[in-house]
Order: structure tokens, then sequence, then C-alpha cells
């Protein structure tokens, strides 16, 4: 039995939501109680609508927020249990939006190195060496090292944020819509990277995305949420195959497909 | 295909240097205070005579386009005799240095509150929005006249009372920039990577909200040297014998009808300062405008 990297039970978050300063705080229940398990060099998939929580619970396994209910346990331990720098060499997160992800004002190569010189790596040549050997691993060219984000294109932007999340090697990545900004003709490159470095580096991932077809192409496992409720999950064949919850039926009709009869078939 | 290298310029830092160049008002409004600085590092250099020295038998001398006027005192002299363009120049030290006095101590205390309520929001966020309508609520110069009155005017207590009243803008435009960083995915990737919030702030936030900074401070700068005028005029600034330009005002308003350069030729000074500390600001501002060229 492959090693568990990603035990979460019962996941709670609320927010309150202020409605005005005299009006009091209404509560909303973003995550509700979602359960998920994660098997070593597993992808699971989490798809679901907009506002149904993946990015609020993608937060939670990263140690970005605090759960109001249920626990995590990464690699067998709590997750509030784990230092900071520790915990950061354990998952780190890619985005949606390379735009947003890369600090504007930093180069490439600080953005790159962030994370060594953060595990307190003092010696500069030893994480450019490092930082230009993870720039391989991901498709930049050596020469971006110096420039700045405004110089990239987008494709290559997420590259950076793939390199800045792999530096250290984590042991989960976890992609909250690697590739919805993106061009499509770009989108599966990183797929494909994603997909290589993997299988190179041994990881596991959790990937939250809209598109469907990108969920069939990557995942092995599938999570199915809706309002904030993990409905229905099972593995991809499986998934796309015999849909069990009327969500997730709904879901995979919208998939427009290329040929109207199979599209009315499945009306 | 989109993979292409797109080689423009090296930093973000390049490019703005076209766009100064090209900016009339900033260009204007950083030599006059180029200008203005150098005369008041230079002051002892180029003031052609003591601006304390008094020579009451030379009292009021009209400047030299007067048909009265000597090239030995080219602005003239006051009421005491001094020659009134050493007295200009000391002066400049004086403006210059109460506005940077007190936009620095207001910048300080405005970028912290304000970047900590941007932060950290919720009740950090409450007290800090609460102090800055304070604040606001309470007439400057009043207060300065009142606190001047009760404590004595002396050049470090109007620097001290102007920067304590200041950081209102500074507040709410880095409250309201860090905000809008702190949504930023490059932050919570910094966290992710196991920043600690200092360093989050330092160097991910801080470098991003820092032009606005500069901008404020330049236009706080211009408001101190007006309200120290304002202030000396109403005879609660800095204390005779220091030559302010508020204050030569004040000395100069008595003989206002004879001797009329008295105030026109300080009054002019403060306005041109105050007017190219402004613009350079604006320009600043229009140069640097923070993520328009992505
Ligand atoms: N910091 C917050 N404060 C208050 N409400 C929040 C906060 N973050 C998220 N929410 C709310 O929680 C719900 C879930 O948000 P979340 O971002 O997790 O959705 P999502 O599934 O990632 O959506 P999308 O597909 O659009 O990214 C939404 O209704 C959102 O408005
Ligand atoms: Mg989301």
């Amino acid at each position: 039995m492959a090693e568990v990297m990603i035990d979460a039970k019962n996941i709670v978050k609320d927010f309150k939501i202020s409605k005005g300063l005299f009006r009091g705080k209404e509560t909303l229940r973003a995550v509700d109680g979602v359960s998920l398990q994660v098997l070593r060099g597993e992808i699971l998939a989490i798809v679901g609508e907009s506002g149904c929580g993946k990015t609020t619970l993608a937060k939670i396994l990263l140690g970005l927020l605090q759960q109001d209910s249920g626990t995590v346990e990464l690699c067998g331990s709590k997750i509030e249990q784990i230092p900071r720098l520790e915990l950061a060499k354990m998952v780190q997160p890619i985005f949606q939006d390379p735009y947003s992800s890369l600090n504007p004002r930093k180069s490439i190569g600080s953005i790159i190195t962030l994370p060594m010189r953060v595990q307190g790596e003092k010696n500069s040549d030893v994480w450019k060496k490092k930082a230009l050997q993870t720039m391989d691993l991901v498709g930049l060219p050596a020469r971006m090292f110096d420039q700045y984000p405004n110089q990239l294109s987008g494709g290559q932007r997420q590259r950076v944020a793939i390199a800045r999340a792999l530096i250290n090697s984590p042991k989960i990545v976890i992609c909250d819509e690697p590739t919805s900004a993106l061009d499509v003709s770009v989108q599966s490159q990183i797929l494909n990277l994603l997909n290589d470095l993997r299988e190179e580096l041994n990881l596991t991932y959790v990937i939250i995305s809209h598109n469907l077809a990108v969920v069939e192409h990557m995942a092995t496992q599938v999570a199915v949420m809706y309002f904030g409720e993990k409905v229905e999950e099972a593995e991809t064949d499986q998934l796309f195959s015999n849909p069990q919850h009327s969500y997730t039926k709904t879901l995979l009709n919208s998939i427009l497909s290329p040929d109207p009869r199979q599209r009315n078939k499945k009306n | 295909m989109t993979d292409l290298p797109q080689i423009t310029s090296t930093s973000p830092i390049s490019g703005v240097k076209s766009r100064v160049l090209r900016h009339k008002g900033m260009m204007i409004g950083s030599t006059i205070v180029v200008l203005v600085v150098l005369i008041a590092i230079l002051a002892p250099l180029i003031a052609p005579h003591d601006p304390y020295h008094q020579d009451l038998l030379n009292r009021l001398k009209p400047p030299v386009w007067d048909s009265r006027g000597t090239w030995e005192h080219i602005f003239g002299t006051d009421h005491l005799g001094r020659d009134y363009l050493s007295r200009l120049i000391y002066g400049s030290r004086i403006s210059l240095l109460i506005g940077i006095g007190a936009a620095l101590i207001s910048g300080i205390i405005g970028t912290f509150l304000g970047v900590m309520a941007g932060y950290f929001g919720g009740r950090v966020d409450m007290v800090v929005t609460f102090l800055i309508t304070v604040r606001l609520s309470m007439p400057v110069v009043l207060v300065a006249l009142a606190v001047v009155a009760i404590v004595g005017g002396s050049l470090q207590v109007v620097i001290g009372v102007l920067g304590l009243l200041l950081w209102d803008r500074f507040a709410v435009v880095m409250r309201s920039s860090t905000l809008q960083i702190r949504s930023m995915d490059y932050v919570t990737a910094a966290r992710a990577v196991g920043c600690s919030t200092t360093r989050i702030l330092m160097t991910e936030v801080m470098p991003n909200v820092v032009n606005n900074l500069i901008v404020i401070a330049t236009l706080e700068i211009a408001h101190a040297i007006i309200l120290e005028a304002a202030l000396s005029f109403l005879g609660l600034g800095v204390q005779p014998p220091l030559p302010s330009w508020g204050l030569m005002v004040s000395e100069g308003k008595d003989m206002m009808l004879f001797e009329p350069w008295l105030i026109t030729i300080p009054g002019v000074a403060l306005f041109a300062l105050v007017l190219s500390v402004n613009l350079l600001g604006d320009g600043m501002r229009d140069v640097t405008a923070p993520e328009n060229r992505n």
C-alpha cells in the first residue's frame, strides 16, 4: 500500500462576512466537511463550479488558512504541528494567474532562489547553481535569470512559478487552475511539463481545474465539489464513464462534444 | 510559439528615464528643487553677507532694480538692516529642513500604520482607520498653533508637531495600496515558501508600494513648508532671528505699503519652491505609475 501523502478529515471552513458597521456578521460556509486522501504519486483533481470552495480547500492543505474543524495530515503529521519551514519543503502551490504570482520588482533569479534563501542557504553559488538546474528542468533558458517578470510571456512566467515551487523538491504540489489563465497552445505545454516533472521528481499533485479535458488527461482520481461539499470521488475513468451524483452528470454533460449526435445521446 | 524571448528593457526602472525627460512639469519642478537644495547646502559660500548681521544705518534699503538700490544689497535690507538676499538664502535651509523633517516623521508614522492596517486587516485595520478619522477631524493649523503656543515655538517643535500631524495621507494611501498587494499571489507564494511576516512586508509588499510613498512625501514636504510659513507668519513658528521665509513675510507685513519687496521676495520664493515640489511629486506619480507596464 502506497504512502498516504494527504489525509484530510471533515474539513470545515467558515468565513465571517461583515454586512456593514452595525448589521453584524454573516457566516458563509466555504468548505463543508470535506475528507480527502491522496496517496504518493497520485494526481487528485478537484472540480466544481466557481465559488464552491476549491481554492479555500487548497489553502487549507497548504497551511495558509486554518480550518475551523477537521484535521489535515501531511505525510503522517498534523499540519498545525509542522514547523513553517518544514511545511514549505513538503507542499508548494502553483497558482492560476502567472501575472500575479511573480513579484514585478524582483528578477527571475531572485524569485526562483527565494525558497532556498528562506531555508537558510547562504552560499550564493549554491543557490544560483540550483536555480539554473531547476530553470533547465522547467524549460527556461539560463539568460532569464537576470530578467524581470514583465519581460516574460505568460507561459514562461508559469514556468518560473513552477521552478519556484519545485526548487526545494517538495513532495506535494497543489496547482490551483494552473493553466486556465494561459493560451490554449501553451496550456498543453505546461500540463505536459507538470506530468514529466511528476515522474521525474516523484511528486504528488492536487490539481484544481474547471477544464474537464485537463482533468481527464491528467488525473488519476477526481473529486467533485458542490457548494462546499465533496459530492463524489472516483477514479478518473470510472467518474467519466459512470458518474453517480446528479451534479457530476450535469457537469459532464456540459462539455461540448465535437459530434452533435454524441451530444444528443448524452442528454 | 509564445515562448519567444522578448528582450525589451533590463529592469522596471529603465524606461522611466525617458518618460522623465518628456515630462515638462517634472523637469521644471526638479530643476528648481535641485537649485534650492544646492543653495541651501552651499548657503555659507554663496550668501554675500552674514544673515544675522544688523546694520541699523542701512535699514530698508530697496533692491537693486529700484532706482535707489545698490549692488551691495541685491535684494535690499530689512527693518534691521540685514541683507535680504543672505536671509533668503539661509531661509531656504529652514524651509527644506522643516519640509523634509516633517515629511520624514509623518512618512514613518503613516507608512507603519497604513501597511499594518492593509496587511493585517481586521482589528488592526479598525484601530488605524479610527486613528485616521480622528486625525482628519483635527484642523491642522489650529492644532499646530495651539501646541506651539503651549510648548513654545522653535525649529524642533515645528518639525515635530507637523510630523505628528501630516501622516494621514501616508496612512490612507499605504493602507489601500498594501491591501491591493496583499491579495497578490506572490505574497501568498512567499507565505507558502515559508517567509516570515517581516520578510514579506519588507521584500514583497514594501517595494511595490514605495513609489506611492515618494509621491506623497513630496506633496507633504510642500504642505509642511506652507504650514511652517503660516505658523511663522502668525508668530508661532520658528522664532526670530532665524531667517525663515514665513517669518520674513511676517516681519515685512507692517511695511507692506512702502516697501512691498519685503513681502514679495520671500513670497515668490515660497511660491516657487512649493509649486516646484508639487510639480515634482505629480511628475513622479505620472512617471512611475505602478503596474501599467506588465
Ligand atoms: N477571505 C475570504 N473572506 C470571505 N469569503 C471568502 C474568502 N475567500 C473565499 N470566500 C468565499 O468562499 C467561497 C469559496 O471560495 P473559493 O475561492 O474557495 O472558491 P473556488 O471554488 O476556488 O472558486 P473559483 O473556481 O472561482 O476559483 C466563495 O463564496 C467566496 O466568496
Ligand atoms: Mg479558486
